[in-house]
């Protein structure tokens, strides 16, 4: 009994021993802070002057009832994130067992070239694009008179929607092959030997016998590109600036321009909470979904 | 056999074509680096009339490379260390034990992936500031901690579902203590998740900007790359042919970065699965 | 093996990482030990100051290295930022890491600020000012900051362009300004660059040709604003505002709402477009692309006929009053309002007009128009930032959301009077 007790009294501290280190510094560093802008959102406050006054819900009341542009960022951050996620997950899929499955010479050098735009930094990425849809599409208009380079792709309100799509999935194709590629390769070659004797051709090779075996990956990118779309910032701030009007304005911009620009902050801790919950919902169904599909897999 | 030789050949060439389709817009980055700022402004497209290096030379210059150079790397290492070990350990212990309080543990520990940045920061200056963390490098790495840990836990805890279990019970009949067993038999089997780890960890804090500039713009004698860099974007101004010059000397290091441990990656993913 | 020499070389990398930041926290706190001991300038202080307009980043440094010719003792830091500039800023004054001296708009902002910021009434130095412009830091009578900079802004053209196109009397009315830019476009110029991708842009654009609001008594205009006695969007200006805004779109070439501010000084340098809105500031970019282009300001046209300039100072320079070295951060303030040096480094190094009495005019053409322009007395105030606290970018929201064709006026209206409607209820 007591042995027992002993036994189990060492479990607890070396899962303590192994977690805490973790834990403790996720606390700390973000944590703490998220339990203040929890706090905050009850509160209206500028962000600046040293007092600040709780008002209850009305930061949540006034985000839900009497903030069109807060609904509008909702309803594009869904349609971004929507998008991205579905063109990130089959492009990088595709390419990944174009690369993987096939023969192709030169695996690592193309695994690495496609890489390089996850290894810049979202604002330089940004700017970039933002010269390219201007200045550089221009001079091809001029040079070529194709009508597509003519078109405002950052200063039409839907065609900007698109634009921050675009780049969002050319700037984050790499990383996402990066985690298909290491699933591809943890399929047995055996498995696909199989399936080749019984003759299945490269198509039905790869739905009936890899997709099964990948799901897994398809989890964690579909996960990772929910959350990282649904938060999106740095991209959009540099690239559109949330224009024209507030037609690619993302929740994540929004709160920083109430918090920051507006000089609101009280007001935009309660959107963090907002949007917080709304990642956190979409995320845990996709996921539970998902792991429901592993199973029967 | 013949027929799988023209396959592949043709498959290399669509590549290639995707492939340059995919990073031209990079192209005009580098080109620009060459260029003076009117010619940027007025030949978008052309090949630099001449390839002059002045643009690298002044944002050497301005940039205090070398030193900021240092400052991004040690910042980056200790970030990145100590991820890695905070996050393999926990990672490995939350997908190992099955109870419902390392459920919700591992719940706690990947929830920030769903804060955006931009709501917690202030709070997290004014704590770190308490800390004694503002101002200098190894405070700023140590909050990268953190920041870095849910994903690579996250990545790590689905990686350790693909081992199996037969290791640690062979090495606990040796009487090996279980940290002495994570280091010498779990830990070298995480190669490939851990080389992943590593790389994206080191490229985004390589490339971070709010935090640098939240933590440590108080002290001009300690400037991460990107902080440096940050001069040529202005309101009202745009200094395109330093803002691509430098661009491309900030990547070069991170390429480099990533070139060493993408070998690893590969190598070990055979071994091993990234499983949810 | 190999695995257990590179696990504690992590191992060793993360203890000193530890004992490093330890060790970074008391060298830091010594150094604020002998700092806060020392006014008396032999001993060595560093002063942090935060700045933005980066452009001016060079005669920041300029005006630094000339000060530290005077009192070598004194360091100063400067972090010099833009887009993120109120970030940093209220992470910096909510954590207690503090500048000594820090930038932010006026007007409104001395209320914002007041609670870390220095009075400096009774500073000498501060008599040196011309009085018109402290009015734009004056609280309750008294002064929060020290306003550093004179800046003008309305519609730049190009005089060769406008010779070209045969334009003789200068556009002052829309009418004018409409059948300007006709003829201009019937000679193949571009007539306009937008600057509408910016969303401080076109707020800015249409802030001279409303500030006739209320006959320009603009602190019953916004009590009627904050009483809701007063629609802001029902105000006549307002709809005289969007009519610009149509017409400046119209004459923007096809690609309005992508026009940034670099694109608008590089178009404008390079003779490609006519006319821009825009502000002093951008004379040096402009000048940088072609240093010999002969430009000049437009009065930007407004509903009583009278066209103005906007002429203000808003940059301001606010002491910390809770700064250890305060008595060293206002010595450096009386430098450069007294010093030799310090008289000229507005006008001749940041080449702008400096609003101290009795300064020297800068060589340049803006500066040149802008004291025109004042001698004629068709100027008008940043009047805007009379108003409530964090109206400015959701202003540009709604106008670019116009502009864009994603609200109709009457909608741009109703937004107008909300985006004060919510920041008077914030201020509450």
């Amino acid at each position: 009994m007591n042995q027992a007790r002993k036994k189990k009294l060492s479990h607890t501290i070396e899962f303590l021993g192994f977690t805490m280190p973790a834990a403790f510094a996720i606390l700390l560093f973000v944590g703490i802070p998220f339990l203040m802008c929890i706090f905050y959102s009850f509160r209206k406050w500028n962000g600046i002057q040293r007092a600040s006054t709780f008002i209850g819900f009305q930061n949540y009341v006034r985000a839900f009832t009497d903030d069109p542009t807060f609904g509008q960022s909702i309803r594009y951050t869904l349609i971004y994130a929507l998008f991205t996620v579905i063109f990130i997950n089959i492009i990088a899929l595709v390419l990944s067992v174009v690369l993987e499955q096939s023969d192709a010479f030169g695996k690592g050098f193309f695994r690495a070239a496609f890489y390089i735009p996850n290894i810049i930094s979202l604002i330089i990425i940004g700017f970039t694009w933002k010269f390219i849809f201007s200045r550089a599409f221009e001079a091809m208009q001029e040079s070529t008179g194709a009508a597509m380079f003519g078109w405002s792709w950052l200063g039409q309100p839907k065609l900007a929607v698109f634009s921050t799509v675009l780049v969002t999935v050319w700037q984050a194709l790499g990383f996402y092959m990066l985690i298909y590629i290491a699933g591809l390769q943890s399929v047995p070659e055996d498995v696909i030997e199989a399936a080749t004797i019984d003759g299945a051709g490269r198509v039905r090779r790869f739905f009936s016998v890899i997709f099964p075996l990948i799901i897994p990956s398809v989890t964690v990118c579909t996960f990772y590109s929910i959350a990282n779309s649904l938060k999106m910032f740095e991209l959009i701030f540099t690239l559109t600036g949330g224009g024209p009007g507030t037609a690619t304005t993302s929740v994540a911009l929004d709160i920083y321009n109430t918090a920051f620009n507006s000089n609101q902050y009280g007001y935009g801790s309660s959107k963090s909470v907002i949007l917080f919950a709304m990642v956190a919902v979409i995320t845990i169904l996709q996921v539970t979904v998902f792991k429901k599909k592993e199973i029967e897999a | 056999m013949k027929k799988t030789k023209t396959a592949s050949a043709a498959t290399f060439l669509l590549l290639l074509v995707v492939l340059a389709c995919y990073l031209s817009p990079l192209l005009i980055m580098v080109f620009g680096s060459f260029k003076s700022y009117s010619e940027i402004m007025s030949q978008v497209l052309d090949v630099p009339q001449r390839f002059s290096l002045d643009n690298f030379r002044n944002v050497f210059t301005s940039m205090n490379y070398p030193k900021s150079l240092w400052n991004t790397l040690l910042v980056t290492t200790i970030g990145v260390a100590g991820i890695v070990v905070i996050s393999s350990l926990a990672g490995y212990k939350l997908s190992r034990v099955k109870t419902r309080y390392s459920y919700i543990l591992f719940l706690f520990c990947i929830m920030p992936m769903m804060i955006p940045f931009q709501s917690f920061m202030i709070t997290l200056v004014k704590l770190a500031k308490q800390l004694g963390l503002l101002g200098n490098l190894y405070g700023l790495g140590v909050i990268y901690w953190g920041l870095g840990a849910p994903l690579s836990i996250f990545l790590y805890h689905g990686f350790v579902k693909g081992i199996p279990h037969e290791l640690e019970e062979c090495a606990m009949l040796d009487g090996c203590s279980s940290l002495r067993m994570f280091i010498s038999v779990i830990f070298p089997m995480l190669r490939p998740v851990t080389a992943s780890v590593v790389v994206v960890n080191a490229m985004w804090i390589w490339n971070d900007f709010l935090l640098p500039l939240l933590t440590i713009s108080n002290n001009d004698s300690i400037k991460t790359l990107q902080l440096a860099a940050y001069g040529f974007m202005g309101q009202y101004k745009m200094e395109w042919q330093n803002i691509m010059a430098g661009a491309i000397m900030i990547i070069i290091p991170a390429l480099i970065v990533y070139l060493i441990f993408q070998k690893n990656i590969v190598k070990g993913m055979v071994a091993g699965a990234v499983k949810g | 093996m190999k695995r257990l020499i590179a696990l504690s070389v992590c191992a060793a990398l993360l203890i000193g990482a530890l004992a490093g930041c330890s060790g970074g926290g008391t060298s830091a706190s010594s150094g604020t030990n002998s700092t806060a001991g020392s006014s008396q300038s032999s001993q060595p202080v560093t002063l942090n100051f935060m700045l933005n307009s980066p452009e001016l980043t060079d005669q920041y440094k300029a005006m630094v290295t000339e000060y530290k010719k005077v009192a070598p003792s004194i360091t100063i830091n400067m972090t010099i930022i833009q887009n993120d500039y109120q970030t940093v800023l209220k992470s910096k004054l909510n954590s207690g890491d503090i500048p000594d001296l820090f930038m932010s708009s006026a007007y409104n902002d001395n209320k914002v600020y007041r609670d870390y910021t220095y009075d400096l009434t009774n500073e000498s130095f501060m008599k040196d000012i011309d009085p018109q412009f402290l009015q734009s830091v004056k609280l309750d009578g008294k002064v929060t900051g020290y306003p550093f900079l004179v800046q003008s802004h309305s519609f730049i053209y190009n005089k060769k362009l406008f010779q070209q196109a045969g334009i003789t009397a200068l556009p002052a009315t829309l009418d004018e300004y409409k059948s300007a830019c006709e003829k201009l476009q019937a000679k193949g110029i571009q007539p306009l660059s937008s600057g509408f991708a910016e969303w401080w842009v076109l707020p800015q654009m249409t802030y001279p040709s409303m500030s006739d609001a209320y006959k320009g008594d603009y602190s019953s205009l916004f009590t009627d604003v904050k009483s809701g006695k007063l629609k802001f969007g029902d105000l006549p200006q307002v709809d005289f505002a969007l009519d610009l805004i149509d017409l400046v779109k119209k004459y923007s070439g096809s690609k309005p709402m992508e026009s940034t501010a670099d694109m608008q000084v590089s178009d404008f340098a390079n003779g490609k477009v006519a006319m821009i809105h825009q502000g002093s500031w951008e004379e040096d970019s402009i000048r940088k692309i072609n240093s010999n282009i002969d430009m000049g300001y437009l009065d930007a046209p407004r509903l009583d006929g009278k066209s103005v300039v906007a002429v203000d100072t808003n940059l301001t320079m606010r002491v910390s009053k809770d700064s250890k070295n305060l008595k060293d951060v206002l010595s450096f303030l009386d430098w450069l309002t007294t010093s030799d040096y310090g008289k000229k480094w507005i006008p001749q190094v940041i080449k702008q007009i400096s609003p101290q009495k009795g300064a020297a005019s800068p060589d340049t053409q803006l500066a040149k128009e802008t004291a025109q322009a004042e001698a004629d007395s068709s100027t008008c105030q940043w009047w805007i930032f009379n108003g409530p606290d964090g109206i400015e970018q959701p202003f540009g929201t709604a106008f670019q959301n116009y502009a864009a064709g994603t609200a109709t006026r009457q909608q741009t209206k109703d937004a107008l009077t909300k985006v004060f409607v919510d920041a008077f209820n914030a201020e509450g």
